[in-house]
């Protein structure tokens, strides 16, 4: 067994977050969201480009497994997930976030199904509220559907 | 760690050193409002891990929020190096990271780059608020050895089996366990569940 060191460095952070003056919590957090709201308008024109650029890419998808392409979309799906929140959609976030666990496990799977992938990019129109469909029960029910697809390959292996 | 978001308790970052490590421009944003609201006002942004790594030379950081850098993970990459790194006065500050999706195959590499968080997008100001504070009010030791160095990622005191009193003794023996266990990872994991 090697050799272990356990030790506490200086913690500076400490030592500032208690210099007097700053702002209560609740003030902080106030001007932190009002300052993320700034960024509504940038993440939905964002956002709108990343769910094109996903629709794009999954239609471009031959029928059989192919690593890059799973890449790709997994690339372009990860890199949305944040967006939508910004703009009062956070069930499209989850659902991204689906979309990443169905294509992480196809990819270690070596395996691919239009269909999951499919359902998962349609999902996402309709929870950005084109179909009414943007939060509550409703948005749940879809979730869950989708957390059901992504799961289905999730212990698999292999073919 | 719940810290409410209409608490009254009073925190300064006015003179924080911080830095922040993002590819993307709004992913950076993010960031930057986050923490002005909080009242930040010393932002380094860097927008890869070699710019990342120049700032390293001529500051000293209190605090880095560090993305994960897309689907290759170069973010856990960074911390990695950072730890292990001759950066002295800055090896060793605490380090929050966030993330799109972790794939499973990341998981261990997550937990073993040497961060002090990893928190899932989409950010929430309390969210970030409360780990910040958990760092700085902790002071969490760091371990060393060849396998991982960082802050301690055992976040519970191990209580002793029933029938076995707390003695001098018998912690020592626990402390020499828990050495073990910190040298090896998969252990380690083990002791955590």
């Amino acid at each position: 067994m090697s050799a272990v060191r356990f030790f506490v460095p200086e913690n500076r952070l400490a030592k500032l977050l208690r210099v007097p003056g700053g702002a209560p919590v609740a003030e902080a957090v106030g001007a932190a969201e009002a300052g993320l709201g700034e960024l509504e308008g940038p993440a939905r024109e964002e956002l709108a480009a990343a769910l094109a650029a996903v629709e794009a890419c999954a239609g471009r998808r031959p029928a059989q497994f192919e690593a890059a392409g799973v890449e790709e979309l997994y690339g372009l799906s990860q890199g949305a997930i944040g967006l939508a929140s910004l703009c009062q959609r956070p069930a499209v976030d989850e659902a991204l976030r689906s979309l990443c666990d169905l294509l992480d496990n196809l990819a270690r799977n070596e395996r691919w199904d239009a269909e999951a992938v499919t359902v998962h990019v349609r999902s996402l129109r309709l929870l950005m509220g084109d179909a009414g469909v943007k939060d509550g029960q409703a948005a749940e029910v879809v979730l869950q559907g989708l957390r059901r697809v992504s799961s289905r390959y999730a212990g698999t292996s292999g073919g | 760690m719940a810290l409410s978001a209409t608490s009254r308790a009073r925190f300064n970052l006015s003179e924080a050193k911080i830095m922040l490590l993002d590819a993307t421009p709004l992913g950076m944003q993010v960031l930057v409002q986050i923490l002005s609201g909080f009242g930040a006002k010393n932002m380094v942004r860097a927008s890869s891990t070699a710019e990342a790594r120049d700032f390293l030379d001529v500051n000293q950081f209190d605090l880095m929020v560090v993305d994960t850098l897309g689907p290759e993970g170069q973010g856990y990459d960074f911390v990695h190096w950072l730890r292990r790194s001759e950066f002295k006065m800055n090896c060793h500050v605490p380090v929050l990271m966030t993330t799109g999706h972790t794939r499973a195959a990341d998981v261990q590499r997550a937990r073993d780059c040497g961060a002090h968080f990893i928190i899932a997008k989409p950010l929430t100001p309390i969210g970030l608020l409360e780990r910040i504070i958990w760092i700085a009010r902790e002071s969490r030791q760091f371990v060393e050895c060849d396998r991982y160095i960082g802050p301690d990622r055992r976040f519970r005191d191990i209580e002793l089996p029933e029938g076995h009193p707390r003695r001098r003794r018998t912690d020592q023996i626990l402390q020499s366990a828990l050495a073990a266990a910190a040298a090896d990872g998969d252990a380690l994991s083990k002791v955590n569940t």
